[in-house]
């Protein structure tokens, strides 16, 4: 009874799109600069940590705020660990006993690691973040799943590679990834920068959905139009910088596109702010040389921004999206005649 | 015949002692000093002993203040370190040593809350018993699966056939 109870609130409150932009009138510089104030906080007692974070603060969603903005901006992403964790788990995959001993005893190195260190991986972030938001009496979950990136596309047989979580503000769940807003690494040097990223905070669950797939459907917060497993496998790939500037992704919906010559691509998004049409490009690889040009028909009215391409010559084309010489999304294109 | 007559004379003796007894006694006092001497006794030894149970309880109350805990601190795979244990509704507390043993700084006594938490754990509490002075805690870890997936802005380049 309870869990009908349950969903139907849930359902309810998912029909309004769960979206940062629903706390537009609220200013966050308070709670992030009470976390700030506690940045070098240790994480023995985290009962105390928490009531200094949010102590202050009047709303759930700043204390939220501050929560989540300390964890992202204290806790560092383990490179090594994360590369152990992955071979490990690969070399695992058909044996679930031995996933387990392994997973038993990294979770012990993982938050020995977080306490002594405050390094960890990403379930160690989102663990921080419920952990700290239960403290305070915030509804939080530990959400599993798949991310998607451009280095880290998944496949159907891939495992579940990443956790982020849910929170209940004012009654409606909302999305949020700590582990993609602390910071970005770099694969070939294998260091972690802290890069804190807004806009991955109470992100709007469509363009959520494109690069995160939850293993319960329920968390992808999308009650009308629930993407299917195949469709995020096929999604484009969106970059960090996507969740600063898009508020969603409309179009192309897919990754690999199969064109004709001279056929009309539409490229579709709902922007966070406006932007200027000049700093707009489309940077086109054919595999052996690059070049930027100036989509067609750039058309921005209110907050939607579309426009177009076309090929003339047949071929393999890698396609970014740049916004301010950033990279926003990729696709591929196959020309054909 | 004798033996028979022996016990009751001495029975009459005791009798007419008590009662002459009981009639000096009413003769000579009243209430309360008329009441019975051994039972007066009794009662007073009687409080005596409370008394005496008292302090001696309220001696044992003095030794609990000072109760020092030791203990240690358990996963389902042996002694877990990093443990934060404090005093319930204090700023009190210790970690557990790399063997899971910990001394908690202050002393405490009966009926204080040490909490036990590590991430990672389920948060246990324990009330403290004077008897029990040395606590063995096994901590239950909660079932996360561990997992990490890399955020990288570096653009994605397909691999052309050639």
């Amino acid at each position: 009874m309870k869990q009908y109870l349950y969903i139907g609130i849930f359902l309810i409150a998912c029909h309004i799109q769960a979206q940062q932009s629903d706390f537009s009138h609220i200013d966050f510089r308070k709670a992030d600069s009470l976390a700030l104030a506690h940045k070098d906080a240790d994480l023995y007692d985290l009962q105390e940590l928490t009531n200094n974070l949010i102590s202050g603060l009047t709303t759930d969603v700043e204390r939220f705020r501050a929560i989540y903005f300390w964890v992202c901006t204290n806790i560092e992403n383990d490179y090594s660990l994360y590369l152990k964790n992955k071979r490990k788990r690969q070399r695992f995959q058909s044996d679930s006993l031995k996933t387990q001993n392994w997973n038993s005893q990294l979770k012990k190195d993982v938050f020995r690691k977080l306490i002594k260190h405050k390094k960890t991986i990403c379930t160690g972030y989102a663990y921080m973040v419920q952990e700290l938001a239960t403290l305070a009496n915030i509804p939080c979950e530990i959400v599993h799943g798949y991310g998607k990136t451009s280095t880290n596309l998944i496949s159907e047989t891939d495992t579940p590679n990443h956790t982020w979580n849910a929170v209940k503000l004012e009654n409606k769940w909302y999305l949020c990834d700590p582990t993609w807003a602390s910071g970005i690494q770099n694969p070939e040097t294998a260091t972690f920068m802290f890069q804190y990223n807004d806009g991955y905070f109470l992100t709007n669950p469509t363009l959520f959905a494109i690069n995160h797939y939850p293993q319960d459907t329920k968390w992808l917060l999308l009650d009308d139009k629930v993407p299917t497993f195949n469709e995020f496998l096929e999604a484009p790939i969106v970059y960090g910088n996507a969740y600063k500037s898009l508020e969603t992704h409309n179009e192309p919906k897919m990754f690999h596109n199969t064109i004709k010559k001279y056929e009309t691509i539409g490229f579709s998004y709902t922007l966070k702010k406006p932007v200027s049409n000049n700093s707009i490009r489309l940077l086109i690889d054919n595999g052996s040389s690059n070049r930027q040009i100036t989509p067609k028909n750039i058309q921005i009215t209110d907050q939607n921004l579309t426009m177009e391409h076309q090929f003339n010559s047949t071929g393999f084309y890698d396609v970014h999206l740049m916004m301010d010489e950033k990279y926003i999304s990729t696709y591929t294109f196959e020309v054909k005649r | 015949m004798k033996t028979t007559a022996t016990p009751k004379q001495k029975q009459d003796n005791f009798k007419k002692t008590k009662t002459s007894k009981d009639s000096t006694m009413k003769k000579n006092y009243h209430w309360p000093f008329d009441l019975d001497t051994q039972a007066v006794k009794k009662t007073l030894s009687l409080i005596g002993v409370i008394i005496m149970t008292l302090v001696f309880s309220n001696s044992i109350q003095a030794q609990n203040n000072d109760l020092t805990i030791k203990g240690i601190v358990t996963d389902e795979n042996g002694p877990l370190d990093q443990v934060t244990i404090f005093l319930k509704g204090t700023e009190s507390r210790t970690i557990s040593d790399k063997k899971g043993m910990f001394t908690f700084p202050q002393t405490l006594k009966e009926n204080d809350v040490l909490v036990f938490s590590h991430l990672g754990y389920e948060t246990q509490e324990i009330k403290i018993d004077p008897n029990a002075p040395f606590i063995e805690v096994e901590l239950a870890s909660e079932t996360i699966q561990m997992l990490g997936a890399l955020q990288s802005d570096k653009p994605y380049k397909s691999k052309h056939k050639k």
